[in-house]
């Protein structure tokens, strides 16, 4: 088209426009403005316009409009206003304009995260502060890492990583302003534990962001060497839960498949995930029991005199339990299941609380010197251990054994069937080993439950034990079959003294 | 500038009331909206104030419908007029097609025509727009206080001092009643209208 | 609408906190402005390179533009704003619905110093000025 008929063409259509212009453009009614109030008025009615026109205009009705050619100055008598309180100054520590320090940086990493801006922030966690309690400290050098791992992938880690930032803040602000409230162990435990998780899951999220998309190759059918090679190099693997768990995946990891490069990659991934959640699940389950443990116990304690700060603490770990396990299952898309509050023990652990809560409690005494050797065998869910040298003979037992045992609530080494007493003999040692044969015979024995004075529940109990020593002793029957094991500087046992 | 959008075959344009404060420019675009068929004007923007002083812009869409399968629109425009807004004026000014200079007829108001006229100048100027050149108009507003006491200046002397050189278009207005106000839309949208048509339009088809 | 009444004696006290708050800790220019973008106050490096009546138009603009877009989108207002410049930058704050607190500072000052201060200035200077009835 050449520029006359572009001409023509533009031409027309401004006439057009016009033509439009002169049709549209027009007012519809007549109206006036007043100049002062911005009233609009109908002219031929003399009314005003009906309300839901002038609310399409967002103008607010002045109330003067006066040209400002002279604004005029008034003198407004004012009223004395009262004197401000006089605050005492409080000097401020050294600690509480650290503190500050800390909350600014956190407000600068709220709208601006950049290198600059993170190891500033570095920089003043890691000043020294020597009044302040070892915990505390670990919550300062918590964050100082934290935001290291920040600084590896921040566009995917700041939304974890300033929350967990803010609580150790909060945690730190409670201790210097408030050291003794009650609240704040519960603030800094919690924030030494956020920020533990997100270092961890932070530098894990980093690994995977700075992995490079797999490139898509080709299948190779017969390569399964290779896939399986592709496959272990660069796959994360999933946080450790379980070393055991781990392995299972890792396993999985180094199974050939014959697929292509970046799908095995993904699928390996899939496989370890599902793996993992199954772990989680599993650990879950087991802190529900936990729980359930705690819950009667609790109950017992909760109105005794003189244990109200015993039954705070389990309370209080019960429910940090349970509100990790909310959280946990959250996180991998579990539904969370409230532990139920009823009494889960059995009725002899029950009783054995009511005997350890008596009214007069049973004085713990630590051992002055961890003997060197224990036999070590499990009764219900209770570890026993017994001085080797006061162990005489421990054996299989019978249900029939067991039921005359438990009908007499004796114990005679008859029940043992070894007789004659060449082969008792063999069995026995300590000082049992140093009577003869008509002793032996005669020999009576209490059969005790180390858990409770009372007896039960004896049927299922494999394994026997018979105690000896000056010439006194009782027979014990337990679940496990007794095991000499050498005590770790750990252990930790409490003495049950039982009467015979 | 205009938005010429020949995907869709849209063409909007920019209308800028200027002028000194109090001059009648929102008054003006009031008229125009409270006045005007619904289907042509759209919703009228203003920026609340506490008070009756434009602080930013005022904003009356219209439209014309599809002429020729395009779809004009002309947007209106009001500037802040004080002196102290000159900066938000010329933010306004961006872009701007077509202007209205309403100048106040109060004789009091003479200098400050004069000033705002120049400042319109020197604002185009530092948008590389030449006043001789864009589609312009001059509104001589309040002319209905002829008939009352407060001095007012003459039609001749407005076009003295204002538009010697620019002879352009010029209307008498009262905008508080209408009077010019539809005469004044009119001619800026026909004029910008064609400036933008060919300024665009033809380099563009 | 009620008019805004200072007093020289209200704002010394607020130019007094505003020195002691941001001034005093390295930010070089403080405007108090209100909504209709007249200065109420300056404070900080005198003889500033830039046009404080200007920049004091254009923001109450800003904010009066900010404050019908949040209206548009169903929000009350919005009273913050941010801008970082290479070696400047500039922080808008509402104080109460009639001011406007800008502060302007260089990189040597960090921004949650700024965040925090004009959070605790807004409060005092809102007492100052009888906003926050």
């Amino acid at each position: 088209m050449d520029r006359k008929d572009k001409l023509q063409e533009i031409d027309a259509f401004t006439q057009e426009v016009e033509g439009a212009i002169d049709s549209l453009f027009n007012p519809s009614k007549k109206i006036e403005i007043d100049p002062v109030t911005n009233e609009i008025r109908e002219v031929d009615t003399g009314g005003e316009l009906p309300p839901d026109l002038s609310t399409d205009v967002d103008l607010q009705l002045n109330q003067s409009t006066q040209p400002d050619l002279n604004p005029t100055i008034e003198e407004i008598p004012l009223e004395l206003e009262p004197e401000p309180e006089v605050v005492p100054h409080q000097a401020i520590t050294d600690q509480q304009i650290w503190l500050y320090n800390i909350k600014e940086h956190i407000m600068t990493l709220e709208w601006e995260v950049t290198p600059k801006t993170i190891d500033v922030f570095a920089e003043t966690l890691k000043e020294p502060q020597t009044d302040l309690p070892p915990n505390c400290i670990e919550i300062a050098e918590l964050m100082a890492e934290a935001l290291d791992v920040l600084k590896l992938a921040p566009a995917h880690l700041l939304s974890s990583i300033l929350p967990a930032l803010k609580l150790g803040f909060k945690a730190l602000d409670g201790y210097i302003t408030n050291t003794n409230a009650p609240q704040t162990q519960y603030d800094i435990e919690t924030a030494i534990s956020a920020l533990k998780n997100v270092i961890k899951e932070g530098k894990d999220t980093a690994k995977i962001a700075a992995t490079p998309p797999p490139t898509v190759e080709p299948p190779k059918a017969q390569s399964t060497a290779d896939t399986a090679n592709v496959v272990k190099g660069p796959a994360t693997p999933p946080p450790t839960i379980d070393s055991q768990k781990l392995q299972t995946t890792a396993n999985v990891v180094k199974e050939p498949e014959v697929t292509p490069k970046a799908t095995a990659q993904a699928q390996h991934q899939q496989v370890a995930n599902k793996k993992l959640i199954e772990a989680i699940k599993a650990h879950l389950e087991i802190l529900k029991q936990i729980s359930e443990k705690i819950i009667p116990l609790e109950m017992l304690i909760a109105n005794r005199k003189g244990l109200k700060k015993l039954y705070e603490l389990l309370h209080g770990i019960r429910l940090k339990l349970e509100s990790e396990s909310k959280n946990l299952s959250g996180l991998i898309g579990v539904d969370y299941t409230p532990v139920d509050i009823k009494r889960s023990l059995s009725q002899s652990e029950v009783t054995s609380f009511k005997e350890t809560f008596s009214s007069q409690p049973r004085k713990i005494k630590a051992y002055p010197e961890a003997p060197e050797e224990l036999f070590v065998a499990e009764c219900a869910t209770t570890k026993l251990a017994f001085l080797p040298e006061e162990v005489c003979c421990y054996f299989r037992t019978s249900p029939r054994m067991v039921k005359k045992a438990e009908k007499q609530g004796r114990f005679f080494l008859k029940f043992l069937k070894k007789w004659p007493w060449s082969k008792i003999s063999k069995k026995v040692f300590g000082e049992l080993a140093k009577l003869n044969e008509k002793e032996l015979q005669t020999l009576d024995l209490p059969l005790k439950n180390v858990l409770s004075d009372t007896t039960s529940e004896y049927s299922n109990k494999k394994w026997g034990i018979i105690l000896f020593k000056n010439n006194k002793g009782m027979a014990i029957f337990v679940d496990t079959k007794p095991q000499l094991v050498i005590p770790t500087k750990e252990s930790q046992y409490k003495i049950v003294t039982i009467k015979n | 500038m205009a938005l010429i959008d020949l995907s869709r075959k849209e063409v909007h344009c920019k209308i800028v009331y200027y002028g000194p404060g109090r001059g009648g420019k929102t008054t003006n675009l009031l008229y125009i909206y409270n006045a005007m068929n619904h289907n042509v004007r759209g919703k009228m923007l203003t920026i609340e104030t506490k008070g009756d002083r434009t602080l930013f812009f005022d904003l009356l869409p219209l439209t014309l419908g599809k002429i020729n399968d395009f779809d004009v629109r002309i947007q209106l425009y009001t500037v802040p007029g004080q002196t102290i807004y000159e900066a938000t004026r010329k933010l306004v000014l961006k872009g701007v097609d077509g202007v209205v200079f309403v100048a106040d007829s109060l004789k009091v108001r003479r200098d400050k025509n004069i000033e705002s006229l120049h400042d319109l100048e020197k604002n185009l100027e530092e948008y590389g727009l030449n006043i001789n050149e864009i589609p312009l108009v001059l509104q001589y507003n309040k002319r209905d206080l002829a008939d009352s006491v407060i001095p007012i200046l003459s039609i001749e002397e407005m076009e003295e001092t204002l538009n010697k050189q620019l002879q352009v278009p010029s209307f008498e207005a009262a905008a508080t009643k209408g009077i010019g106000v539809f005469e004044t839309l009119k001619e800026i949208s026909k004029k910008t209208i064609k400036y933008v048509a060919k300024k665009h339009l033809l380099t563009d088809i | 609408m009620d008019d805004l009444v200072i007093t020289p004696s209200v704002l010394e006290k607020a130019k007094q906190h505003i020195e002691d708050a941001l001034i005093k800790a390295g930010v070089h220019t403080v405007l108090l402005i209100d909504d209709a973008g007249n200065v109420v106050a300056n404070c900080g490096r005198s003889g500033s390179s830039f046009d404080t009546t200007a920049l004091a138009a254009l923001a109450a603009a800003n904010f009066g533009a900010t404050s019908q877009i949040a209206r548009l989108i169903g929000e009350e207002d919005f009273t913050l704003l941010f801008h970082r410049g290479k070696k400047d930058s500039i922080h808008f704050a509402k104080v109460g619905n009639r001011l406007i607190l800008i502060t302007i500072f260089g990189e040597e000052i960090s921004l949650g110093l700024v965040r925090l201060r004009v959070a605790q200035l807004t409060k005092i200077i809102e007492k100052i000025f009888n906003l926050d009835n």
